[in-house]
């Protein structure tokens, strides 16, 4: 298992915005947590991201337990993230974010700034190579020296994207990376999570997107109030009658079940 | 603009340090009895330099990581303080004393900078404010650093001559040394600029969560901006006070903060430039219009209805600075 979490618990106050939820990923696969709003999910993401420290329970990452590890630190371990409200580096332009996506992948401190040292020349060229070679990945190699805040929003949920892989990392949480793409940008989003996968990527992501979901998840997590309402194959977790309730109430199910027959 | 693409590198420098360093020597080296430059125009140019340096060092905390300071001259006064009694009370040389007080704001600034690792914004201006007037009150109420009055009679530094007896006016020395320090910081500014802890800077001006997450040590660097800050201000403050060969608690006052903020402001944050035009500007600025107001009589000082004035205009016209880059700042 590359993730793994025990009984992983998040309150804020009195509201338990993530109850003790047992989850797991394999190495390799793409896998999404679905659930209404305000289930959980991006809490979750936070939680494991390192960005919010956890209540009560264990994460593991690698076999290896890393609950009290802060968000710089589970980057450096091989975890990258997108967020769900775009946080790009705004005033920068689209090559900058990709090469301070490199930040984990280079050493160079202080002195090598103040010397030039080598080092700080050969990391320099290195990431500008990388972020040649995202930019070329994601589509935007036109836009390299384009403002961040300036690129259309599907660019810059693709800059996000590659941002994150700059890191080079083994597991990439996408927080509902298709929220406001049109279908012909979803489709593209599609196809850059298989070439992803491809390049032997661990995805997990977060999505409203049934038809993204559906497509491309080879496990299913529902989340309600906190809680793992379901998991599974897409198509069960679909059929299963209390994630539809979840989501569309006891009368919808009744119209599901109808519908069905 | 084109004389802005024109000043910028390293023609900039060449032309101030050939400035400079012709007002200090032309006079040396005439040797007439009249000077052609008056210690005046050469006091004035010292005084800009030193706030030069002030200017660039709260640019690592204002400029580069966006953290808003009003509690700058603590630093520059404690520089100021530690050099004075090392020399005066220890009987310290100038050059170690001169280090020392670096490292004492430095070493100061560390725990100075832990709250802007939880607050920022209004609330940090608050904080670094409130820690700026601590200092004042410790050093008017203290013995030691001379109560009110402050300390009289600090010695002037020496290499293997006294500073004195280097030029025509006693001042060129500690010209030529203010010089090539703030040339030395501009050149490590620069540098960190292009390297991966200026990209680290960057990512936390713009977005400390998203910076978290491309791996980068929030605290580390924030508490690096500040030390480097502290150190390089405490180094000011130490050039200043051994020229005046006076310290007072006044040099720690909220009012030389904002004077050192408005500097690197209106200069134009993060611009190594503009620090260095902001503290020529707003130090020769109330001098001419001093000047001007004894020439024609006014009845009253101008100069801060006129500060008042260009810091609306600066904010209405440009907020990002005289040669800050052109990009909107956030508000």
């Amino acid at each position: 298992m590359l993730l793994r979490t025990e009984k992983l618990k998040k309150t804020f106050g009195g509201l338990v915005a993530v109850n003790e939820i047992d989850f797991s990923i394999e190495a390799g696969r793409i896998a999404a947590i679905i659930g209404p709003n305000g289930s959980g999910k991006t809490t979750f993401f936070n939680v494991v991201s390192g960005i919010l420290p956890a209540t009560g329970g264990k994460i593991f990452f690698n076999d290896q337990d890393v609950t009290s590890r802060k968000a710089h630190e589970m980057t450096a371990l091989g975890m990258a993230r997108t967020f769900q409200n775009i946080r790009l580096f705004a005033n920068l332009t689209a090559r900058d974010n990709i090469i301070l996506g490199r930040y984990s992948q280079t050493r160079s401190g202080l002195l090598d700034g103040l010397f030039n040292t080598p080092r700080l020349q050969r990391e320099r060229r290195e990431s500008e190579a990388k972020a040649a070679e995202l930019l070329t990945f994601v589509g935007l190699e036109k836009v390299a020296d384009h403002m961040a805040k300036n690129l259309p929003y599907g660019a810059q949920r693709r800059l996000e994207i590659a941002r994150a892989l700059a890191s080079e990392p083994k597991l990439l949480l996408l927080d509902e990376p298709a929220a406001g793409m049109n279908p012909k940008e979803v489709d593209a989003l599609l196809q850059l999570i298989m070439k992803m996968k491809e390049l032997g990527i661990t995805i997990l992501l977060i999505e409203h997107q049934m038809r993204l979901v559906m497509n491309i998840a080879e496990q299913v997590t529902v989340f309600d109030h906190g809680v793992k309402l379901a998991e599974g194959l897409p198509a069960d977790v679909r059929c299963n009658p209390a994630v539809v309730e979840a989501y569309i109430g006891s009368e919808g199910q009744r119209f599901a079940k109808r519908k069905r027959h | 603009m084109a004389w802005r693409q024109w000043l910028q590198g390293w023609r900039g420098a060449f032309l101030l340090s050939a400035f400079v360093l012709g007002v200090s020597f032309i006079d040396s080296v005439l040797n007439r009895p009249e000077y052609l430059f008056p210690p005046y125009f050469k006091h004035v140019l010292l005084i800009s330099l030193i706030y030069s340096i002030a200017a660039l060092s709260l640019n690592f905390v204002s400029g580069y990581i966006g953290q808003t300071s009003l509690g700058h001259a603590a630093f520059f006064g404690l520089g100021a303080f530690t050099s004075a009694l090392l020399t005066q009370e220890l009987h310290w040389p100038f050059w170690p004393a001169f280090l020392a007080a670096g490292v004492v704001s430095a070493v100061v600034g560390l725990p100075l900078g832990a709250p802007a690792v939880r607050v920022r914004g209004p609330f940090l201006v608050v904080v670094t404010y409130g820690c700026g007037e601590v200092f004042k009150y410790i050093a008017l109420n203290l013995e030691v650093t001379g109560g009110p009055a402050g300390l009289p009679g600090l010695v002037t530094p020496s290499l293997f001559v006294s500073f004195n007896d280097i030029g025509a006016t006693g001042k060129e020395a500690f010209i030529v040394l203010a010089l090539v320090l703030a040339l030395f910081l501009a050149f490590f500014s620069r540098r960190i600029e292009n390297s991966r802890v200026g990209q680290a800077f960057a990512a936390i001006r713009e977005d400390e969560i998203a910076a978290s997450a491309m791996g980068v040590n929030v605290t580390y660097y924030k508490l690096l901006a500040f030390v480097l800050s502290a150190f390089f201000a405490g180094l000011a403050g130490s050039l200043l006070a051994h020229y005046l060969s006076f310290v007072s608690p006044d040099m720690l006052s909220s009012a030389e903060s904002i004077m050192m903020l408005t500097m690197v402001v209106v200069g134009g944050a993060r611009s190594i430039h503009g620090c260095f035009l902001g503290a020529f500007l707003l130090t020769i600025l109330p001098e001419a219009l001093r000047m001007i107001k004894d020439t024609i009589g006014l009845p009253f000082d101008p100069w801060l209805v006129l500060f008042g004035l260009i810091l609306i205009l600066m904010m209405r016209v440009r907020p990002q600075g005289i040669l800050g880059a052109d990009t909107v700042f956030r508000r």
